[in-house]
């Protein structure tokens, strides 16, 4: 008995002391790590290794080399051999969180892409991001553009570029519905909706199983709905001058509401994915598709039948007012202000922001987000053709980059009520200022 | 000396105690105290009461969500044995072939949750999907949209959990009737008993502790309905398919409110804690009575 005691205690001290030298082994290591970013520091000014993290959203696959992925972090490599940069992506969902809950545990990444205006606000708030007002390059960039990352007078970004929600429309199927001309307002949409109805077509392709999908169109009918009238609507929003239950917003929902009732959306629509939307698109069995610039490599995939694609964005405006289309800040480069490791942060960003060096012109060349560079011209013949077209109409960010999030989710998930007929344009706004005012108290 | 050797033992499970406390009891009740903040996951948060609580009453969120989580739960625990029950009693039969039955009966338990959630989705799709082609080579004009219709989303949803798990059920289910010994069912035999009668009056009631297994798990399950939801239809359309666990996801992570998110945590916890025990209670109940 008492030799069983003392074995027992002799294993349970023995127990104790591993868990006790576990502690202080993993503190030990603890110590190691911040040392050797202590030396990271210093190795930032002499040629010691640094391991800088950026962090993008999931790159789509093209099959080919990814900027982030592969050019990045190899021309750096090539220019500066002791900096490595560990690039990490995630869905855009995922993305957020992780940011953010990276930030609030004192484990930003160095470098990472980010969204401008009210999405950025917490961010800058919680002190986690650089002040890059002086940094030089910014000034070659489209000041309305960048102005999107300012907060308190100071800018935060580098701006990736800018993106656009737009329709994308078969050129084959418009000439055989009988369709000679791209409509200018609201009536001239639904006819080319009706003929193409006529004539055999499914107009319009929309993916509502997956929610967000709805903002694609929405946006676009806002645009000249919305701010046709009143390009301060959002800021009015803030101080409660406007609100989405102004008529405005209700039209807009409406005429969203219209295409459906009408038929002119595809039947079963909630039942299809974004992805199954797009083939439908590819694959000639719709008209037209609402989508973005960012859809330009899923959408011109070969399908089923090839014919020609063209754009167009929504013209909800009525016949002689005033027409407005999307365009929209896509990203921006922000930088961790906490991260010690800010000279190596600048050299990288010297190198890939200097006009003519390699980096700058693979990134001018790859970059999905259409430039706002000065003096940059996009790749993408159809894209130029497209802002080119609509250069002299006023254009207005995606709408959602004013409001709180949630409110996004809250009037895609309405609509899809509207879709099932088991709600109104009326609840939607409803449901949309219901959440802005929830959000909006508690950030003001 | 038996006291003293008592409070050293005592002293052993400090360790464990002080690990238990710090990363399951703390987390638990800080969890609780920011349902009372408008934490946003980010920065400083404020005390606001109840308010959390109140918004979602007046938003019908948390009713929305209990009473489909309920729903979620009746259609995985009630189909979900069903149906495992009737499989394990085919396969308790004499078959021909009866390893490799049972062997197709366990494969939907070898697919991970989300290539389960994409053949579904491909199954369900109005377009293409294998009920639309199937109806369309019966003749049929109608095209059934299951995932996209608020009536019929939640239980299609249902349904493929069911699906999943019902190889694993049907297991349980067969492990429980092969403990049956023989003779009573002869003894059934001889006494004239038709094999209807032997399964329901014997076997069934024999195996009712099994029952009561398949039932928890079928709850537990249905409790924590979230993957599914989340990789087939969102929530949609609209809120028609929130389930708890969904709607906690959504709020903290699509739109940044974690406090409101703690809110209807501590409601899910309060409120799965209660049916558990009833349900357990009354299973027990049911045991000792059988």
């Amino acid at each position: 008995m008492k030799k069983r005691r003392l074995l027992s205690l002799v294993l349970a001290t023995a127990l104790t002391a591993a868990y006790l030298s576990g502690c202080s082994g993993s503190s030990g290591t603890a110590s190691t790590a911040s040392g050797s970013t202590a030396s990271g520091d210093t190795a930032s000014a002499s040629d010691e290794k640094v391991t800088l993290s950026m962090m993008v959203t999931t790159r789509p696959n093209t099959g080919g080399k990814d900027f982030y992925l592969d050019i990045l972090p190899e021309l750096v490599k090539e220019k500066y051999p002791n900096i490595n940069i560990e690039v990490e992506q995630l869905p855009t969902d995922q993305y957020k969180q992780t940011v953010r809950l990276k930030f609030a545990s004192g484990q930003g990444p160095d470098m990472f892409n980010w969204w401008a205006s009210l999405q950025a606000k917490d961010l800058v708030d919680a002190g986690y991001v650089k002040d890059l007002t002086d940094y030089p390059a910014l000034s070659k960039y489209r000041k309305d553009i960048v102005n999107s990352y300012k907060f308190n007078d100071k800018v935060y970004a580098i701006p990736n570029g800018t993106s656009f929600l737009t329709t994308w429309y078969n050129k084959d199927a418009f000439k055989k519905a009988g369709i000679t001309q791209l409509p200018t307002n609201w009536d001239e949409f639904l006819q080319v909706c009706e003929k193409l109805k006529k004539a055999g077509y499914t107009p319009i392709t929309c993916g509502d199983k997956q929610s967000f999908v709805i903002q694609f169109g929405m946006y676009q009918i806002a645009a000249s709905e919305v701010y046709g009238e009143n390009e301060h609507f959002d800021d009015e929003l803030t101080s409660g001058k406007t609100k989405f239950t102004d008529p405005v917003w209700v039209k807009t929902i409406e005429k969203m509401e219209t295409l459906y009732k009408k038929g002119y959306v595809i039947q079963n629509s909630l039942g299809l994915s974004q992805d199954q939307s797009r083939q439908a698109f590819v694959d000639g069995d719709a008209a037209m598709i609402f989508d973005g610039s960012f859809g330009y490599d899923a959408l011109n995939k070969q399908g089923k039948v090839s014919f020609e694609k063209g754009m167009f964005c929504i013209p909800s405006n009525d016949a002689g007012k005033k027409f407005v289309y999307n365009l929209t800040p896509s990203t921006g480069l922000f930088i961790s202000a906490n991260s010690k490791k800010q000279d190596a942060i600048k050299k990288v960003m010297d190198y890939w922001f200097t006009e003519g060096t390699p980096l700058f012109e693979q990134w001018m060349k790859m970059n999905s987000d259409i430039s706002c560079y000065e003096g940059a011209k996009d790749s993408r013949d159809m894209i130029n053709e497209y802002l080119q077209r609509y250069s002299n109409d006023v254009a207005i960010y995606n709408c959602n980059n004013a409001w709180p999030e949630g409110v996004s989710d809250a009037m895609c998930s309405k609509f899809q009520e509207v879709i099932t007929g088991s709600a109104t344009a009326n609840d939607v706004a409803k449901a949309m200022q219901d959440k802005f005012d929830e959000l909006n108290k508690k950030s003001s | 000396m038996e006291r003293r050797s008592r409070r050293i033992l005592l002293l052993f499970i400090v360790p464990a105690m002080l690990l238990y406390l710090t990363f399951w009891i703390l987390p638990v009740l800080m969890s609780f105290f920011y349902g009372l903040t408008d934490w946003k996951g980010l920065g400083s948060y404020e005390f606001i009461g109840l308010k959390n609580f109140k918004n979602l009453i007046r938003q019908g969120t948390l009713v929305n969500s209990l009473k489909n989580t309920v729903v979620y739960a009746l259609v995985v625990v009630l189909w979900g044995n069903l149906q495992a029950l009737i499989l394990s009693l085919i396969l308790n039969m004499k078959l021909h072939a009866r390893g490799v039955f049972r062997t197709l009966v366990y494969l939907p338990a070898l697919f991970s949750t989300i290539v389960a959630a994409f053949l579904w989705s491909y199954v369900y799709a109005p377009y293409y999907g294998l009920i639309s082609e199937v109806l369309k080579l019966l003749g049929s004009t109608w095209v059934p949209n299951l995932l996209g219709t608020s009536a019929t989303a939640l239980i299609a949803v249902a349904f493929v959990e069911t699906w999943r798990s019902s190889g694993t059920m049907t297991i349980i289910y067969l492990a429980g009737l092969q403990n049956i010994p023989d003779d009573v069912i002869e003894a059934a035999k001889i006494d004239g008993c038709t094999s209807w009668q032997s399964t329901r009056l014997i076997k069934v009631p024999m195996i009712s502790n099994t029952i009561m297994i398949n039932v928890m798990l079928g709850l537990i399950n249905g409790f924590k309905s979230f993957d599914y939801v989340f990789a087939l239809t969102g929530g949609g359309p609209g809120t028609s398919s929130n389930t708890l666990m969904y709607s906690i996801y959504k709020m903290a992570f699509m739109e940044s409110q974690f406090g409101k998110a703690e809110a209807m945590a501590a409601c899910a916890f309060v409120f799965i804690l209660v049916i558990s025990i009833s349900v357990l209670s009354i299973l027990k109940k049911k045991e000792i009575e059988l």
